[in-house]
């Protein structure tokens, strides 16, 4: 074979290879809107009564979505809120301005850090979970006896986990709003030496309410990018111990970079709305 | 047993594979009402792929499957899962949700399909766990079962709507022979009880010997069916070596 060939083939390869990627990437993106577009379906049919709804799971796993990521938001929003007045202060500083470093901590928290370091934090916590668990269900042939039994999987496993995410996500938030705040205003007292007071009051004229809206709109976002993107991987793993580790890894990176994107497409709307 | 012969499944022409990937083509068999069908082959020639199109988890590439004369397959999804209450299914690891406790695994079946109340479903599930020789284990969670218990639990599931066709994925698999004697005990016990059809997937000699009464032989090579009848009547008259070799665990060569 002479050279010329090798390359025609190396080449011949390269396409081939890159036309099976595209394929397989569509028909990834095509199952996801299939999945859904089933949950859609079956939200449906959960809340008008017409299929079996076990709350027992339901309030089991809003308490875990609570309490299994409570402390680390505690800690990663109060560190954010911490961080966040030290780089403020460095610029504002020179301008004696200090006392703004409330508006900064508080604006940015409550509109977009505080949900999006939640969103993070759930993803890795409870998104990947999500993932692990339906993936060994479907390896252990869990998911299977459902669907013999004339049960959606989607109904039974993954509409609860959205529910109980969707809920969740909103109070996270709220209370990672706090937990910055606070740890700006930590800073600002102990190490800035502004006055309490002061710092309070200026947070308060700052952040607006629909500041507040805002975050919650993007954790509630976040909520269902999270669920679906770990319920989809667990759900569609394939039957291995190798298949349960993709499903949790391509969960938390499909949430993450779902997260990012939306922060982004809220961010640009609400600036062409100016709010 | 199958002195009436009345066919409860018949497969006719049935092709199975995966896309563009060939596993089986061309079976044709019948399982009668009473029979313990016993599902045998090497592994890997695809008895899995046949079981999955039995319980309506995968279409059949080409082919019909029918249960006591209805085309499973061409039925609408709503249809298909009216048949399938008839069915109980033992999969190969249990296959209990592990969310939920043994009763309330056992108890699924009966809220989503019978007007019971829960006292008569709590009933139901005693009395099934009681045959199963699980009684009283309505509490347990399936990981705090040994794998002989989680079996017999899923079995509970499996029989509590009294189904006339079970369905077995490789009962035995990891049993020690003890319980996996109980196993096929229980079995024959429950064909008997319910007056069910039992097909069953299995590798083990001793249990197809003991409890089948009607086969299918599926060969990798061939990719089809090459024997079908009566476990003990093949390993006496088959003249195919496949066969022999597998019933006679390699030992003997015809």
């Amino acid at each position: 074979m002479n050279i010329s060939n090798i390359k025609k083939l190396k080449y011949a390869e390269f396409f081939t290879k890159s036309g099976e990627k595209t394929l397989f990437i569509l028909k990834v993106f095509t199952q996801a809107f299939e999945f859904i577009g089933d949950i859609i379906v079956s939200l449906k049919r959960v809340l008008t009564g017409k299929s079996y709804f076990r709350w027992k799971d339901f309030n089991f796993l809003v308490q875990r979505c609570g309490v299994e990521t409570f402390l680390l938001v505690s800690l990663i929003s109060l560190l954010v809120g911490m961080i966040l007045a030290f780089v403020a202060s460095i610029q504002l500083r020179m301008f004696g301005a200090q006392i703004y470093i409330s508006d900064i901590v508080g604006i940015a928290m409550v509109r977009v850090l505080s949900a999006v370091m939640t969103g993070i934090i759930v993803s890795g916590r409870i998104g990947a979970s999500f993932a692990a668990e339906l993936a060994m269900m479907q390896t252990n042939e869990e998911i299977d006896a459902l669907k013999t039994l004339g049960v959606s999987p989607v109904e039974f496993l993954v509409i609860p986990r959205v529910l109980a995410l969707f809920l969740m996500m909103p109070i996270l938030t709220i209370y990672a709003d706090l937990m910055g705040v606070l740890g700006g205003f930590l800073i600002s007292i102990w190490m800035m030496h502004l006055n309490p007071i002061e710092y309070i009051y200026h947070t308060s004229s700052a952040v607006k309410v629909s500041y507040v809206w805002i975050g919650l709109i993007h954790s509630l976002f976040f909520g269902l990018i999270i669920a679906v993107a770990g319920c989809f991987s667990g759900i569609r793993c394939q039957r291995d111990a190798a298949g349960v580790g993709r499903a949790t890894t391509q969960a938390v990176v499909v949430a993450i970079t779902g997260i990012v994107i939306a922060t982004a497409i809220i961010t640009f709307i609400c600036n062409i709305l100016k709010v | 047993m199958s002195q009436t012969a009345q066919p409860v499944i018949e497969i006719k022409d049935l092709n199975l594979g995966y896309g563009d990937i060939e596993i089986m083509q061309g079976l044709n068999f019948t399982v009668n009402k009473g029979d313990v069908f016993i599902v045998m082959g090497v592994s890997g020639c695809g008895k899995s792929t046949l079981f999955k199109s039995m319980i309506g988890l995968k279409a059949p590439a080409k082919g019909k499957i029918l249960y006591e004369g209805k085309s499973f397959w061409e039925q609408d999804q709503k249809e298909q899962q009216n048949m399938m209450k008839s069915f109980g299914i033992l999969y190969q690891s249990g296959a209990l949700w592990s969310s939920m406790s043994v009763g309330e695994n056992v108890a699924l079946p009966l809220q989503l399909y019978s007007k019971l109340s829960s006292q008569e479903i709590q009933q139901k599930v005693a009395e099934k766990l009681k045959q199963v020789d699980m009684e009283g284990q309505e509490q347990a969670l399936p990981s705090q079962l040994s794998g002989g218990m989680r079996k017999r639990a899923s079995l509970a599931r499996a029989i509590v709507l009294d189904p006339t066709i079970i369905f077995f994925d490789e009962p035995s698999a990891g049993l020690d022979p003890i319980n996996s004697r109980k196993l096929d005990d229980l079995v024959l016990e429950l064909r008997d009880s319910l007056g069910a059809t039992i097909i069953t997937i299995s590798h083990e000699l001793p249990s197809i010997l003991t409890i089948g009464n009607n086969s299918v032989f599926l060969d990798m090579e061939t990719k089809t069916m090459i024997a079908t009848g009566d476990p003990k009547i093949l390993l006496k008259k088959s003249k195919d070596p496949r066969v022999i070799q597998f019933l006679t665990r390699g030992k003997t060569e015809k």
